[in-house]
């Protein structure tokens, strides 16, 4: 599998093909990497440059045209969306609203018919798992009884793997430099949907599970 | 999925306190807002000066922005009222031609621009001309193709893979590798 350069991403990003995830990723990647943003407003230009290539000479902005704006706008306030507006939605989004709500209704009955199966199915396989495994142990017991302060003692004497790992690892370390960030509820949507999309080809015999996602990587 | 959904999520990166999320909106639209108020006041340095005050509006207006229409043609409104009230107040006439923000994107400001253009002006146009065609003829064919497909056709990644008849990832493949060749070319000159 070859792999996909951030610089491949961008210029997708460009032309908003980039995907949810990785388009999540270029902008935070965009909103510190001075190179990136260099090369995003030269891709911008060469799409302009070849549309408008016999009058590009005044749509070429100087350096300080960003500058200039940033200056003023620095001493403003963090833009905060206006009370009543949850959050931006697109056109598509507002057009579809309309007609939603018989088929929300049947979702909703969709969703509450597979969720009662699936929770049956649920109930009856944790009781076969308790059943066989009060089984197995009972067996097990009878064969070669425990030790309770024994099991407890060794227990105790068991060190975090994880704390030794991150002492003794070298600082140029992978984990150690790339750098990690909490997703947003925005985020664990997308990987939500991302395990949904990968699951249709897994088993259809096991519950569809759920990613709670720690953090996310944005190196690429 | 379109340059919509970049948008979208970069305005509500904005409207969430994230301001460099605007800065990245400003790379991408900066030089068609200056040639559309170009259109307006008939002088370059003027135009950026109104440019950038559309830009600022336009960020302080973010958080009244709901997305009912898309974030390129509410920006291109700010930049035609910034410009007809800066005619306005220097009591400078309003062009002949009016145009609105619908039609600003397909606009083309060539012929007003001929107009003043300088010879500074008049040599860095043919030479970004020039650097660009030369690049994009150096181009081996199948990047050629790519390329001009998505900027002068506007073709979706999907539509040129069904024209090309190659995979998605082909062709996002060959639009990069085109753009890096171009761009090495064109760096010099910017």
């Amino acid at each position: 599998m070859s792999h996909i350069t951030k610089e491949e991403y961008l210029s997708a990003f460009v032309d908003g093909e980039a995907g949810s995830f990785e388009q999540h990723r270029i902008c935070d990647q965009l909103a510190t990497d001075e190179v990136m943003r260099d090369k995003f407003s030269s891709f911008s230009l060469i799409g302009e440059a070849i549309r408008n290539n016999s009058q590009t000479e005044a749509s070429i902005a100087s350096p300080s045209f960003l500058s200039g704006i940033q200056d003023a706008i620095a001493d403003d306030e963090p833009v905060v969306l206006t009370q009543g507006d949850s959050t931006v939605i697109s056109l598509d989004a507002a057009k579809a609203r309309k007609r939603l709500f018989p088929k929300q209704a049947f979702g909703y009955a969709a969703a509450a018919s597979v969720a009662a199966v699936a929770a049956i199915s649920f109930q009856n396989y944790n009781s076969t798992q308790e059943m066989s495994q009060q089984t197995t142990s009972a067996s097990l017991e009878a064969e070669a009884p425990v030790n309770k302060v024994q099991v407890s003692s060794i227990i105790s004497s068991v060190k975090p793997v994880k704390t030794k790992l991150a002492k003794t690892a070298p600082k140029n370390d992978y984990f150690i430099t790339a750098s990690f960030k909490a997703p947003d509820a925005e985020m664990r949507g997308l990987m939500n949907k991302y395990v949904a999309h990968h699951l249709q080809y897994a088993s259809s015999s096991t519950l569809m599970p759920r990613v709670r996602a720690v953090s996310y990587s944005t190196d690429f | 999925m379109g340059g919509n959904q970049t948008d979208l999520e970069l305005v509500k990166r904005v409207q969430a306190g994230d301001k460099s999320a605007f800065d990245v909106l400003v790379l991408k639209y900066q030089q068609k807002v200056i040639n559309l108020v170009n259109r307006y006041m008939h002088d370059p340095h003027l135009s950026m000066d109104v440019a950038q005050e559309a830009f600022i509006k336009a960020y302080r207006g973010l958080a009244n922005f709901r997305g009912d229409s898309a974030f390129y043609t509410w920006l291109y409104r700010i930049a035609i009222n910034t410009a007809k009230n800066h005619l306005v107040s220097k009591n400078r006439r309003m062009p002949d031609s009016d145009i609105d923000a619908q039609e600003a994107e397909q606009y083309s400001s060539a012929d007003a621009l001929r107009e003043f253009a300088t010879p500074e002006h008049e040599l860095l146009k043919d030479e970004i001309h020039g650097t660009v065609m030369n690049a994009i003829n150096a181009l081996p064919e199948d990047l050629r193709v790519a390329i001009t497909l998505r900027e002068l056709e506007a073709m979706s990644y999907e539509e040129i893979a069904e024209a090309m008849e190659c995979p998605i990832g082909t062709v996002r493949s060959r639009i990069f590798r085109a753009r890096e060749a171009i761009e090495k070319e064109l760096k010099p000159l910017l």
